[in-house]
């Protein structure tokens, strides 16, 4: 074998052996010299040797060169395979994730138990191809001396075209903005919910089982978002547990009354950071003597505004829900010891609220805090039996160790008013650490 | 005609009208390339539509907090959850990968 470095030595000595072979008979020609018939044909031998050499180290070469050509593909395709191998096992490159949010809590409210409380809630997604997606997210919660287990959904949803995403299952209903996007504890911006919008004495269902359709649509420079669903109707609850429940709606995990619950959220985006909506749900509830309807409706406000002249984020949004049902008579008979009992079904409940995170201002130290302030209320029937209306003032601060990841403490201090009685106040603080991951 | 009835057929008939725009819409593809509304949202790039549609209701996480793949998932989760357009998830995921 030849280097490829010697082939410019070998072919320089083949010109000069040329060189030496042709000198003499020119020299011959100029000086009258002569050269032998042996000395020529030994040469001519060299030449011809060196001819061969170089043929051979040129066959050489080519040889070498596609054996490392071939050495190289394989190499190639050995780590391709390797890379392979890794995707599979490396994490994060799956199409299944669990992400989700933790938090524990201490709450100390005039009236109530300080409590310290403890939840998990992962949220598994599953993404099956670039359409296709399921979603499921269970919550462990402390209750008690047991640890309560709830499916806050569980769906697939079916991407059928820009506009248009199907969704099938439990999930997060899309009526005003709390329940579907903002009730997570790391998104929440104080530690405890809304009064409206509490999962027990609230006025909105925050899940139901059924089918879904939503989408955003690009009109002009704006987008018009919309959810539009069918789900088992919510039930009339008529006080056989809990006379002071009498005449809310509660229970969408099955049709309990065989009826079908109609709703949806229609928005407008019409500026970054700037949207609002109205959101509706009808459904027809079971009474002692029939039927009546359930009209829920909300609508939401929210405006977030990220700029340099505010030298941070600032966060104002506001919802309004009201419901009504259609007047009925509750314990007809009086064996649930409340009744015959008839009231106006007409329950309103709403929250506005600020937060700001000067996350632009100098020091710099500053930027992990963000203050927060909220109104919220909630008015009950006034014939219902035990009903009670809350108003209160929420004042909160937050530090955040990661975009995910808060420290918060709130005071409240508001006012209950029972029917019949007189308003007692209330106040008292909660405090949260919380992580979403 | 009462309002609860109103916004019952209303919400029948939107459900409908829903069904038909999904057949209008010929279940064209959902990666079918660069669309008119991206081209029009180009200019303001997947940076900034990142803050837009993740701000109004959380903090924007950093890109490198998942990996190209669990961007995927995350995004697609988003689209369906937060009624995100089809032309902004593709934007924002685009850039996520991109600073990732």
């Amino acid at each position: 074998m030849i280097p490829k470095s010697l082939h410019s030595p070998l072919a320089a000595s083949l010109g000069l052996a040329l060189l030496t072979l042709t000198a003499p008979v020119r020299l011959s020609a100029q000086a009258g010299d002569t050269v032998t018939r042996a000395e020529y044909e030994k040469l001519a031998r060299e030449v011809s040797d060196l001819k061969a050499r170089l043929g051979q180290s040129e066959t050489t070469q080519a040889e070498q060169k596609k054996d490392a050509d071939d050495s190289t593909e394989e190499l190639e395709k050995e780590l391709r395979a390797t890379k392979s191998l890794l995707n599979t096992v490396r994490p994060g490159t799956s199409r299944f994730l669990v992400a989700g949010y933790g938090y524990a809590g201490f709450d100390n409210i005039k009236g109530e138990t300080p409590t310290f409380k403890s939840a998990l809630a992962p949220i598994f997604l599953w993404r099956l191809n670039n359409k296709l997606l399921f979603e499921a997210e269970p919550e462990f919660e402390l209750a008690g001396s047991e640890t309560e287990v709830s499916l806050e959904y569980a769906n697939l949803s079916y991407i059928l075209n820009d506009y248009v995403t199907l969704k099938a299952g439990k999930f997060l209903t899309p009526f005003a903005q709390f329940p579907d996007r903002l009730h997570p504890a790391w998104i929440n911006k104080l530690p405890d919910f809304p009064l409206p919008f509490r999962e027990e004495g609230g006025l909105v269902p925050f899940s139901s089982v059924g089918f879904q359709a939503s989408g955003n649509v690009p009109v002009g420079d704006m987008n018009l978002v919309y959810a539009l669903y069918a789900a088992n109707g919510p039930s009339l609850n008529r006080g056989t547990e809990e006379p002071a429940d009498v005449g809310t709606l509660f229970g969408t995990n099955t049709a309990e009354n065989g009826r079908t619950a109609i709703g949806g959220r229609i928005g407008l985006r019409p500026l970054p950071g700037l949207e609002f909506a109205y959101s509706f749900q009808n459904s027809r509830v079971n009474v002692d003597d029939g039927t009546r309807d359930a009209l829920l409706q909300a609508v939401d406000l929210s405006y977030i505004r990220d700029s340099q002249a505010l030298r941070g984020v600032l966060d104002l949004r506001g919802e309004w829900v009201w419901s009504r049902v259609s007047r009925a008579t509750y314990d007809a008979d009086g064996a649930l010891g409340f009744g015959p009992l008839s009231f106006d079904n007409r329950r309103t409940g709403g929250y506005a609220q600020a937060a700001y995170r000067p996350s632009k201002l100098e020091p710099t130290w500053l930027r992990d805090f963000e203050l927060v302030a909220r109104r919220d209320l909630i008015n009950q029937p006034d014939g219902a039996p035990e009903s009670t209306d809350e108003r209160r003032w929420t004042f909160g601060v937050n530090y955040w160790l990661n975009s995910s990841t808060a420290l918060k403490a709130a005071v409240e201090t508001g006012r209950r008013t029972a029917a019949g009685e007189d308003a007692e106040s209330t106040r008292g603080f909660r405090l949260q650490a919380v992580m979403g991951f | 005609m009462k309002i609860s009835k109103i916004l019952s057929i209303s919400g029948f008939v939107a459900l409908g009208l829903g069904a038909v725009a999904m057949l209008a819409a010929g279940c064209q593809s959902a990666n079918a390339g660069m669309r008119p509304h991206a081209m029009a949202k180009s200019a303001k790039g997947g940076a900034e539509l990142w803050t837009q549609n993740c701000l109004p209701c959380h903090n924007v996480r950093s890109p490198s907090a998942y990996s190209d793949a669990d961007w995927e998932v995350v995004m697609q989760h988003m689209r369906v959850r937060a009624n995100l357009s089809a032309s902004d998830t593709e934007a924002i995921e685009k850039f996520l990968k991109s600073a990732n």
